[in-house]
């Protein structure tokens, strides 16, 4: 049996004006993974290649073991799959709804579709058009989470949401995700929302896959340093460093290989460590990509 | 690769088609039964209001489940909930086709059929059935090549101007019709004539529509992603 829900080798697909560049991204079964990018980044592009919707050029998609997108009905009977444009028809209820897709699906948990009903406080005789954009997104994601999908795909399922109804969701979300074993993947430019739910992060920007890790390895390893310097020389920085940002005789340096003999090898320089400061993912996704853009323009 | 046609999920999609357009349909066909009556009522004036009310009912119809059910569809972002289910795009292709020529033909059929008890119960010439048979299947056969053309385009502005464009040539159409010899001259008589005329256009119609289907058909069961 492959252990991995999604397997992107090499994959590859040119637009006019944008390129998804050689994309490798394994997502092993019952991992939640966040997939992080700023807007045009290539996160749809790469969810619509694994979903089966758009070829790619080069490279082989695998999802729960089948190719895509030749394979792409099978595949599609166990994923849920949500997407930020996507929409129900407004004209119809939800009751409406729950029916055409229970229809399609025999896995269709109606005892776990009235649950989430209550818990997401979304009304059957509801039309869609009523409904406000974060009961549209409760209304999608009841839809797919209740016919039981071995993976689930969310791209962007909180973009464009007000703060309270984004903090809903995402409360929702993370409390569901926890229910049980999934595998998931999510996409969001909000680094926030993917920290607060993912096992799993990847770092994407222009079409290019910059970083992949668990969520603790990425905040384990990134750290900004405060340094005192023994004169206002340049700094000679030590291990690998993704920033160094240096005025006068103060510097702070951003590394993405933290360990305490880093600390003993500044110290052991002169260097005063001033302190050692977390990241965010969102600082993390940062400096990512502003180190990953320098490289590309060198 | 699994090719075959995902004849359960087709009709499935249908089916959620006709729960949209049902209360359209049978609304539709109910302004062509009372068209139909106010065309046999003993008046000229009565009889040109009723042709152009079914006229207008059947081409109406038609345009409505073409263009809401393909275009506007995917303008609306539907088509995205539907490409995360299980089909691949001929199998919405063939619903949207399929299922859109079903779905209309509910209105056309109730409206062409009530067309035809009229014509054939009052004092209207029975001459009028081969003309009013040929010009309702070249509404049928302009609404299909719309449904395919919404299929395959997607595009609001080219679907539109295909409508536009069989309005205008229906016209054209019943003038180039009614002056026809095999044609013309039996419009009045209280005979219904289906000679040779008659049945090659009516022939010609159909094979217009199995055409479409086939075209529509081959050109997405070529294509492997919807998008």
């Amino acid at each position: 049996m492959n252990d991995l829900a999604i397997e992107l080798q090499n994959v590859s697909k040119k637009f006019d004006y944008f390129s998804l560049d050689n994309i490798n991204l394994n997502l092993p079964t019952g991992q939640i993974m966040g997939f992080v990018g700023a807007n045009g980044a290539g996160k749809s592009t790469t969810i619509r290649i694994i979903m089966g919707l758009l070829q790619a050029d080069q490279g082989t998609t695998n999802v729960l073991g089948h190719t895509m997108p030749h394979n792409q009905v099978q595949v599609k009977q166990h994923v849920g799959f949500t997407s930020e444009e996507m929409k129900l028809y407004g004209a119809k209820n939800l009751g409406w709804h729950i029916q055409f897709i229970r229809s399609i699906y025999p896995s269709w948990d109606q005892t776990y579709a009235n649950e989430l009903l209550k818990r997401f406080d979304l009304n059957l005789e509801q039309k869609i058009k009523q409904f406000s954009k974060g009961q549209h997104i409760k209304a999608q994601l009841l839809l797919v989470l209740a016919r039981k999908p071995k993976l689930l795909v969310l791209d962007e399922p909180t973009t464009g949401l007000d703060p309270v109804a984004r903090h809903e969701v995402n409360t929702e979300l993370a409390q569901i995700l926890n229910d049980d074993q999934r595998t998931v993947l999510f996409s969001s430019h909000n680094t926030a929302d993917v920290e607060r739910i993912s096992d799993q992060i990847a770092f994407i920007d222009r079409g290019r896959m910059i970083a992949c890790n668990d969520k603790e390895d990425f905040l384990e390893n990134w750290r900004r340093i405060q340094l005192q310097l023994p004169s206002d020389h340049p700094m000679n920085p030590l291990g690998t460093n993704i920033k160094v940002e240096q005025q006068g005789r103060l510097a702070a340096v951003t590394t993405n290989a933290y360990s305490p003999t880093v600390i003993e090898a500044y110290q052991q320089q002169n260097i005063k460590v001033l302190a050692v400061e977390n990241m965010s993912l969102e600082e993390i996704f940062l400096a990512n990509v502003e180190f990953h853009r320098q490289g590309v323009q060198q | 690769m699994n090719s075959s046609i995902n004849v359960s999920m087709i009709a499935k999609l249908i089916i959620k088609d006709w729960h949209l357009f049902k209360i359209y349909m049978l609304g539709y066909a109910l302004i062509g039964i009372i068209s139909a009556v106010i065309l046999a009522l003993p008046s000229g004036t009565a009889f040109y209001t009723g042709v152009i009310l079914l006229i207008t009912v059947i081409i109406g119809a038609g345009a409505h489940v073409a263009i809401v059910s393909t275009v506007t569809e995917k303008k609306e972002y539907q088509l995205s909930f539907l490409m995360g289910l299980p089909i691949r795009p001929i199998d919405y292709a063939l619903s949207k086709v399929i299922g859109g020529m079903a779905i209309y033909m509910v209105c056309w059929l109730i409206t062409v059929g009530a067309c035809v008890v009229m014509i054939v119960t009052t004092d209207l010439p029975n001459g009028l059935l081969p003309l009013v048979l040929i010009s309702a299947l070249e509404v049928l056969a302009a609404t299909t090549i719309l449904l395919c053309v919404g299929v395959i385009s997607g595009a609001e502005g080219i679907t539109i101007s295909v409508m536009v464009a069989f309005n205008i040539l229906f016209n054209l159409f019943l003038f180039w019709v009614s002056s026809l010899p095999g044609i013309g001259p039996h419009i009045e008589s209280q005979v219904a004539v289906f000679n040779s005329t008659a049945m090659g256009l009516i022939f010609a119609e159909i094979l217009v529509i199995v055409l479409a289907i086939g075209l529509t058909s081959y050109v997405k069961s070529r294509r492997t992603c919807f998008l």
